[in-house]
């Protein structure tokens, strides 16, 4: 699946209502509720993943992660907030925790994932070789790609992506930085 | 001329998040430097498209499938009611697979190997129900399979077909003792023992995968 040929859709502004009352009724093992659920959702879900992950393969898990967990947890939504958001901010956990797993398991090994890698992406392409947003996005180094998605493609403001990250606010400025910097090196070519 | 505005200050600008003195200062600046002025326009330009772009993709048409497969275990983990011995055949169909898996190119590669680290099991989390660590334990094993997986499949050229193929047989194997002693389990959920078979069987998936990828790195 490539990263630019797929995006179709948007959530049309009238979901939410529906939504929460198929949401309670999953939330009371109604399944076929939740399969609407998916249905309205999955598409978003499936975009959040793969912007973050940027790769279809890793993207696939987490999106299937994130449905699963969202089944698993559905008993903790209250309501009070619109169940899109809610699904929005399990799935960016999802990813997250799997970035986490990753570097734990890589650690044991002795490997490091491409958080800590210097600027290398843009560096490594012959001039001339201009790409779009979205592949640029997907090259990004792990932890620029995520600030820069929640950021920028997301509208997660600064405070919302450190809770979520965990990242401290110069952290997380610094990283978005190197996103811009980086995708205008990549998209200038 | 002032020295030119670094990207750390322009992409702060860009957010609203540099303080009255910061900003005033960058803004007499940006009134005389067309070059910094540009880099601005540049970056802003990057910020706008990705506020753009569409957040929705198409989906796998089996992905639900897929999704309520996993759910359905899930419930039904939790659902048992059957004894676990009337599945006793399976059970030891489930055990004997995962001692002849133990056989040919996969016992060379199961052999003990006193100077390596074998990975250590997901630590178990007291006071969590079982159906639920048993659940995050496998989330663990699977996802430590399919990274192991993904690093075989790179280097699999290194290896000789009939490798690959044994390797391949025995996976199957070993994921039908798996599958075996996790319906055993979902039975008999307070068993020890189907849960110690369970958490074997993935272990030795979990060797399995990493020595015939290290094999792979080493052909």
């Amino acid at each position: 699946m490539s990263l630019t040929g797929s995006i179709v859709r948007g959530l049309s502004p009238g979901v939410a209502d529906e939504s929460a009352e198929l949401a309670r009724r999953a939330r009371d093992g109604d399944v076929e509720a939740f399969e609407r659920l998916y249905r309205t959702h999955a598409p978003r879900v499936r975009g959040l993943c793969l912007r973050l992950c940027g790769d279809a393969q890793r993207a696939e898990e987490a999106a299937q992660d994130a449905w699963v967990r969202a089944w698993e947890r559905l008993s903790t939504w209250r309501g009070d907030a619109a169940f899109g958001t809610w699904l929005h901010r399990l799935t960016v956990n999802v990813v997250l925790e799997s970035f986490r797993a990753e570097r734990r398991r890589l650690a044991r090994v002795g490997l490091a994932t491409d958080e800590d890698e210097p600027d290398a992406p843009a560096a490594q392409r012959e001039p001339g070789d201009a790409m779009d947003l979205e592949r640029a996005i997907a090259r990004l180094p792990r932890g620029a790609r995520m600030v820069f998605v929640l950021h920028d493609v997301e509208g997660y403001r600064h405070p919302e992506i450190a809770a979520m990250t965990g990242l401290a606010e110069g952290t997380l400025r610094a990283q978005l930085c190197r996103a811009r910097r980086l995708l205008m090196e990549m998209l200038d070519r | 001329m002032t020295q030119h505005l670094d990207d750390q200050l322009l992409s702060d600008l860009l957010d609203d998040a540099l303080d009255v003195s910061e900003r005033a200062r960058a803004d007499d600046h940006l009134a005389t430097c067309s070059e910094c002025d540009s880099r601005l326009r540049t970056m802003r330009g990057v910020v706008t498209r990705a506020a753009t772009l569409p957040r929705s993709v198409d989906v796998p048409a089996d992905e639900w499938q897929r999704i309520r497969a996993r759910i359905g275990a899930r419930q039904w983990r939790g659902a048992g009611t059957m004894p676990w011995w009337t599945r006793r055949s399976a059970l030891l169909a489930a055990a004997l697979a995962l001692v002849m898996v133990s056989s040919g190119v996969t016992a060379l590669l199961l052999r003990p190997e006193p100077s390596v680290t074998t990975q250590a099991p997901p630590p178990v989390v007291k006071g969590v129900p079982a159906t639920a660590r048993v659940a995050a334990i496998e989330d663990e094993y699977a996802a430590t399979a399919r990274q192991l997986e993904r690093e075989l499949a790179a280097r699999k050229h290194a290896l000789a077909p009939e490798t690959i193929a044994a390797v391949e047989r025995s996976l199957r194997t070993i994921d039908a003792a798996i599958a075996e002693a996790r319906e055993a389990l979902a039975r008999d959920p307070g068993s020890e023992t189907l849960e110690r078979l369970l958490v074997a069987g993935h272990g030795q998936k979990i060797e399995l995968l990493r020595r015939a990828a290290r094999l792979a790195t080493q052909s």
